[in-house]
């Protein structure tokens, strides 16, 4: 048996404990040994108090916490003010009794810690939903009872008076003179397993949020609307919800709905006001506000499944193109931007001319973006705007402005590619080098001869060899076997060591490629005096007969 | 005055559980009053005190205690208007925990049946107080209450996801379940689950309840009567069935003939046998008073016959009979001994 005095001294520790655990539970998570320890600690000096009594109580003022009438804490600051937390909710006291779990303390705390998902600002709310069973709150609220009593009920105690006892006649005499009852027609309500299953799912469908029913009530609402001024209040009203269906990231949920307004445009030809209101839809939705809370979600982690991707597509015209391109340029994440570009790609074929005048923008990520846009709208149209920033001064771009172009095609594409594979930087000349098949067969063909043959090529690097190789051998056709197998035969007086790297890198491309017409050359250089060569020789040997 | 909170604001520290229930109702009350007035005059809506003490509410239904349920049954002096948001939120929160939803969601439930209703009090005093049969204009405004309500409650600062189903509830809890009624829907497939809880609960108060534009005063046994025949065109069947099976086909408060012939107040429904609940007598087979006491109608004789059967249904309004008060003292009063 605890003494009064140890009593208070273990009290004391439990606070000093809560304030532990709380600022704790604020920085760290749940698992982190620090938290843990601090729940320990608090949880142990509760029990050691609740070891000989039922029920401890806490009395809680506004910046004091008392125990047995003596006072254990006492704080004045704002930080550490846990007695005014509990205080200005309405709690006056807290009950902890016997029976009190490791895993209630913990809740309890995270509740002081502000830590619990779904609390917002009332304490008290958040104590309540957390339904300990052996922690208890006193509350006050000043005007909770005001007007509790009797003010709407009379009562009678025990006997029935004599005003009530001739009621009582009167209603028997009418009773015994009215016919009886038709008697229900079942005694018991029975449910089907049909029934149970439906009430089952209902139960579970109610937990999912709500936002759609929302949105398709705001719907009817524009359909009910009265005047203008409704139609005013209405929106307001849709952008409140939409922002509530993208703090709770459905975008889903979202696209269903404005594809529904649309729909709804469509089959009211009839109503202009009507379509007038349901205007004010479509222009939230092409808005900044409206799209810079869609790309603050993509940067959240929220995907875009195909389907809705589809459906914003749709939705979207050509007077979000700016936006978009804005968004682009403070987007922080890989997946976001993609997912911009895609639309981009998409809604930019609405008004080729209003993306490329994004191409002007100074920063390097949102041209290259942009380029990337392009090339997904496919158009043509757009070709010259990226010709004129071929030569852009950051090498990312000018690599997508290679690729853009080759998808796009063109006279100019040779011209552009050569170009290319000359440029300085080595992943312009990959992206060129990867594009020359856009060239089509025949032309892609003769340009890659052409370049394996030219005496630059034997200066490329050995990787770049390869490459070209990879890229050569996809056309097995006659004259590029012929090509490459005297390649594999050529000697060298002069330039030996380069001329065996050249036929090192083609037979590295040959075993890749696993091209069995190439085997007896190979198995001429088996025996090549040149290791490199010797091995890849090897290497793309066994890649032919063996697989590997 | 204080509320103690089992993990909330339920079960009361130095209030007796008759005033504490009167306290809890009468607050509602009030609080049925004060919302509509700050929401009409654009004030800002602090809710805080609408959740406790629908918090109060869950957590007393949860504990079983049909007082709440009793006094929502009951005639009182307060104004219907403000008295049927109360009792549709009391007996939503009592029909949502016999389909089995979590405290958490009752409360929920608790706080959008409340409110669902709130439209209705934003409209102009003389349609909402007028005396006599509306005409087809008054008909017209009291139909936008839906919408009223809707924009009202989703208007509400700092609205989140529970005054987000308030508003839902609001709109649509005059739709039947085949969507038909009022307003008209075109995109709307289903009635939310809370409104079909919330419609019955309304049905129920509205038909028990006389008012100006209505035929009037129903008893409990006729409404119920009335109820089951809406069921599956205007009333969730499964939610109805439900509802029956808590009330019984005598919910508390009607006023029955037994077949000895004595007049009495039924208190409690039996949770099966659905004619059988248990009646607080007050008069002989002659019709003379006599001191209340408690008969389950579910008791049989030695041969296995019931005792006693409800025979007649009576209106009690049409006779000076507060059954509210019995209902109140019933645990004053002595249980025939079994």
């Amino acid at each position: 048996m605890l003494t009064h005095a140890e009593r208070i001294l273990s009290a004391r520790r439990v606070i000093e404990n809560l304030l532990r655990a709380r600022k704790a539970i604020r920085i760290y998570p749940d698992t982190n040994p620090v938290t843990k320890k601090y729940i320990d600690d608090l949880y142990s000096e509760l029990l050691k108090l609740l070891a000989f009594q039922d029920k401890i109580a806490f009395d809680v003022s506004v910046d004091e916490i008392h125990f047995e009438l003596e006072e254990i804490f006492h704080s004045a600051s704002q930080e550490n003010n846990i007695p005014l937390l509990l205080f200005r909710d309405g709690v006056r006291e807290v009950i902890f009794r016997k029976g009190l779990t490791r895993d209630e303390v913990a809740r309890f705390a995270a509740i002081i810690a502000g830590e619990v998902e779904g609390g917002g600002d009332d304490l008290v709310t958040s104590i309540w939903d957390q339904d300990f069973d052996h922690i208890r709150c006193i509350i006050y609220e000043p005007d909770m009872f005001d007007l509790a009593g009797d003010a709407g009920f009379s009562g009678v105690d025990g006997a029935i008076g004599p005003e009530l006892s001739s009621e009582l006649q009167r209603a028997h005499k009418d009773a015994v003179s009215k016919m009886a009852d038709e008697q229900p027609s079942y005694s018991s309500m029975e449910f089907s397993d049909a029934e149970l299953m439906t009430l089952k799912r209902e139960i579970e469908l109610n937990k999912v949020d709500k936002t759609g029913k929302l949105l398709a009530i705001i719907l009817e609402l524009f359909l009910l609307a009265e005047t203008d001024n409704e139609c005013n209040e209405i929106e307001n009203i849709m952008k409140k919800a939409v922002e509530l269906a993208l703090d709770a990231r459905k975008i889903d949920v979202l696209a269903d709905f404005f594809i529904n307004v649309k729909k709804a445009y469509m089959d009211a030809a009839d109503d202009p006001r009507f379509k007038a209101n349901l205007s004010r839809v479509f222009s939230f939705f092409n808005s900044e506000r409206f799209l810079i809370k869609v790309g603050a979600m993509l940067d959240g982690g929220v995907r875009l499944s195909d389907e809705t991707r589809g459906q914003l597509i749709r939705l979207l015209d050509k007077g979000s193109i700016r936006t978009l391109i804005s968004i682009l340029g403070y987007l922080e994440t890989i997946s976001a931007r993609k997912a911009i570009v895609n639309i981009l790609g998409e809604v930019g074929k609405n008004d080729i001319d209003e993306v490329t005048r994004g191409l002007a923008d100074s920063r390097w990520y949102v041209v290259r973006n942009i380029v990337i846009a392009l090339r997904k709208t496919g158009d043509r149209q757009a070709k010259q705007e990226l010709l004129a920033i071929i030569g852009h001064k950051d090498a990312r771009v000018r690599r997508e402005v290679v690729k853009a172009l080759a998808e796009l095609g063109g006279d100019e594409l040779k011209g552009v590619l050569k170009t290319a594979l000359e440029d300085p930087d080595l992943s312009v000349r990959w992206s060129a080098l990867s594009s020359i098949p856009s060239l089509g067969e025949s032309s892609a063909r003769a340009f890659l001869k052409n370049a394996v043959r030219s005496s630059r090529f034997l200066n490329l690097d050995y990787e770049e060899k390869k490459e070209y190789y990879n890229t050569l051998l996809r056309y097995n056709s006659e004259d590029v076997r012929y090509l490459l197998e005297q390649l594999l035969r050529k000697r060298s007086l002069f330039g030996k060591a380069r001329n065996d790297e050249n036929k090192s890198a083609l037979a590295y491309s040959i075993g890749v490629k696993r091209e069995k017409s190439f085997l007896p050359c190979l198995l001429k250089l088996v025996d090549s005096k040149n290791e490199m060569l010797k091995k890849t020789v090897d290497e793309a040997i066994r890649k032919i007969e063996h697989g590997s | 005055m204080v509320a103690e909170t089992k993990g909330g604001n339920g079960n009361s520290g130095n209030l007796g559980v008759r005033e504490r229930i009167t306290g809890i109702y009468s607050r509602m009350v009030s609080l049925a009053r004060e919302l509509p007035e700050q929401l009409a005059a654009g004030e800002r809506v602090d809710i805080r005190n609408t959740r406790r003490i629908i918090q109060c509410l869950a957590d007393m239904i949860v504990h079983g205690d049909p007082m709440l349920l009793g006094m929502a049954l009951s005639e009182n002096c307060y104004d219907y208007s403000y008295r049927h948001s109360v009792n549709t939120a009391i007996l939503s929160v009592a029909l949502g925990c016999r389909v089995g939803l979590s405290k958490k969601e009752l409360a929920e439930l608790g706080l959008v049946a409340f409110l669902a209703d709130i439209g209705k009090l934003l409209l102009p005093p003389d349609v909402l107080n007028k005396q006599g049969l509306y005409d087809d204009d008054d008909w017209r405004i009291m139909k936008r209450h839906t919408v009223q309500g809707f924009k009202a409650i989703f208007g509400v600062q700092r609205s989140d996801n529970h005054l987000a189903c308030a508003a839902i509830a609001s709109f649509e809890h005059h739709l039947h379940f085949d969507l038909s009624g009022y307003p008209p829907v075109h995109h709307i497939v289903e009635q939310d689950f809370y409104t079909k809880i919330i419609v019955i609960a309304e049905w129920y108060d509205a038909l028990t309840t006389s008012r100006s534009y209505t035929e009037g005063y129903r008893s409990p046994d006729a409404a119920i009567k009335i109820m089951l025949e809406k069921a599956g065109k205007e009333l969730d069947p499964v939610l109805l069935k439900t509802f029956v099976s808590m009330m019984g086909f005598y919910p508390v408060g009607s006023f029955v003939m037994l077949d000895s012939g004595e007049l009495g107040i039924v208190v409690e429904p039996h949770r099966v046998l659905l004619k059988r609940p248990r009646v607080m007598v007050l008069s002989d087979a002659q019709g003379k008073s006599v001191q209340p006491f408690i008969a389950a109608l579910s008791r049989r004789d030695d041969s296995g016959n019931y005792i006693r059967s409800v025979s007649k249904t009576l209106d009690p309004n049409n006779y000076k009979i507060d059954y509210a008060s019995f209902f109140y003292r019933r645990t004053a009063h002595r249980v025939e001994s079994v």
